[in-house]
């Protein structure tokens, strides 16, 4: 993909909308169920950066950009690349927040 | 000329259904290419293919000098293909001016502005498709292609649901970007205005297609004029 100013904000800035309103979900969940949201395990914390990506991409076709996007040349997989981006620096973050809490 | 665009050979089912069995649509550069068929034969499926929106079942996109075995829109389009589809080009998460500015940024593309006043919807730019009637979002989506600058068209039922005005309109910008060089193929039932319009027509029928010629000769063909064209032009008569 051909570096796009427009398109690398419009979809970063979407990985990290959707991304907060994931995690907040989750993390409510995770307080129900007794965990501390800012210290998930390894494996929790991958998966909650999948499911946000997904939930990016089912946005994207809700808004049905499929077809927007491969006629600008743009592979779904640099995509999930954007998507991804916000929540693992997210995840970073609040992982190093809940070290330095403990 | 050699055709810029050739799908060839392509078969494609649907849940055991053969919808093609052994199509060809080929894209000349300068010249705009109508494939008339009557609904459900297999035209959009086809178009669809030649785009690398979907998979054939068997069969080759070649594509400016280059064998895809397994098209992708998205490699198709980087090399200078744009697919028009018959619907829902545009998101509705972002303003007109925002996506065509996408695409002039990522192509290096023409002015949107200018592209925006060729197709009458300069007052439209900063409104979201939703906010648009049909015949202005087929604009809007017009003046992407317009941006973008393709050496190629391929454009499903462009005409589907806009009044006859916008319908003009249209056909002047694809005869517009045909004598600029770009291969245009439509796909629609508007027979009158195609036939006129139109450099070649292809005729879609029982999951093959027919190279027909120019539209003088086209309308000559037998099998064409009666399975196709007298029920077309009789659904669309008075």
């Amino acid at each position: 993909m051909r570096s796009n100013r427009l398109v690398l904000q419009a979809y970063l800035f979407r990985g990290a909308r959707l991304w907060v309103g994931t995690r907040s979900i989750l993390s409510a969940v995770f307080l129900l169920a007794g965990a501390d949201p800012l210290r998930l395990p390894m494996v929790a914390t991958v998966e909650v950066v999948v499911l946000s990506v997904v939930v990016c991409f089912v946005e994207t076709n809700r808004n049905r950009e499929r077809a927007l996007l491969a006629n600008m040349g743009v592979r779904p997989v640099a995509v999930g690349a954007l998507f991804a981006v916000p929540a693992l620096v997210g995840e970073i973050v609040l992982r190093a927040v809940g070290a330095a809490v403990s | 000329m050699k055709p810029i665009l050739t799908a060839e050979s392509v078969t494609k089912s649907f849940g055991g259904r053969r919808v093609l069995s052994s199509a060809t649509l080929r894209a000349v550069p300068g010249e705009l290419r109508v494939m008339f068929g009557r609904n459900g034969i297999g035209k959009s499926t086809l178009l669809k293919i030649a785009a690398g929106w979907i998979p054939a079942d068997s069969g080759a996109v070649h594509f400016n000098g280059r064998v895809y075995l397994s098209a992708r829109l998205w490699q198709l389009a980087a090399a200078g293909l744009f697919y028009l589809p018959d619907h829902d080009l545009l998101s509705n998460a972002f303003t007109v001016r925002h996506q065509l500015e996408m695409i002039r940024r990522q192509f290096d593309g023409a002015d949107v502005a200018d592209a925006a006043d060729r197709l009458g919807i300069a007052s439209h730019l900063d409104k979201r498709p939703a906010q648009l009637s049909g015949g202005e979002r087929r604009r809007a989506e017009l003046a992407a292609v317009l941006v973008r600058r393709p050496t190629c068209l391929l454009a499903d039922e462009p005409y589907r649901g806009i009044a006859p005005k916008d319908a003009e309109d249209l056909t002047a910008i694809f005869a517009a970007l045909a004598a600029d060089g770009v291969a245009v193929v439509i796909t629609g039932h508007e027979v009158p205005t195609l036939l006129h319009a139109a450099h070649h027509i292809t005729w879609c029928t029982a999951g093959t297609t027919y190279e027909l010629g120019p539209p003088h000769i086209a309308t000559q063909h037998d099998a064409f004029r009666r399975e196709y064209l007298a029920v077309a032009l009789g659904a669309s008569g008075p």
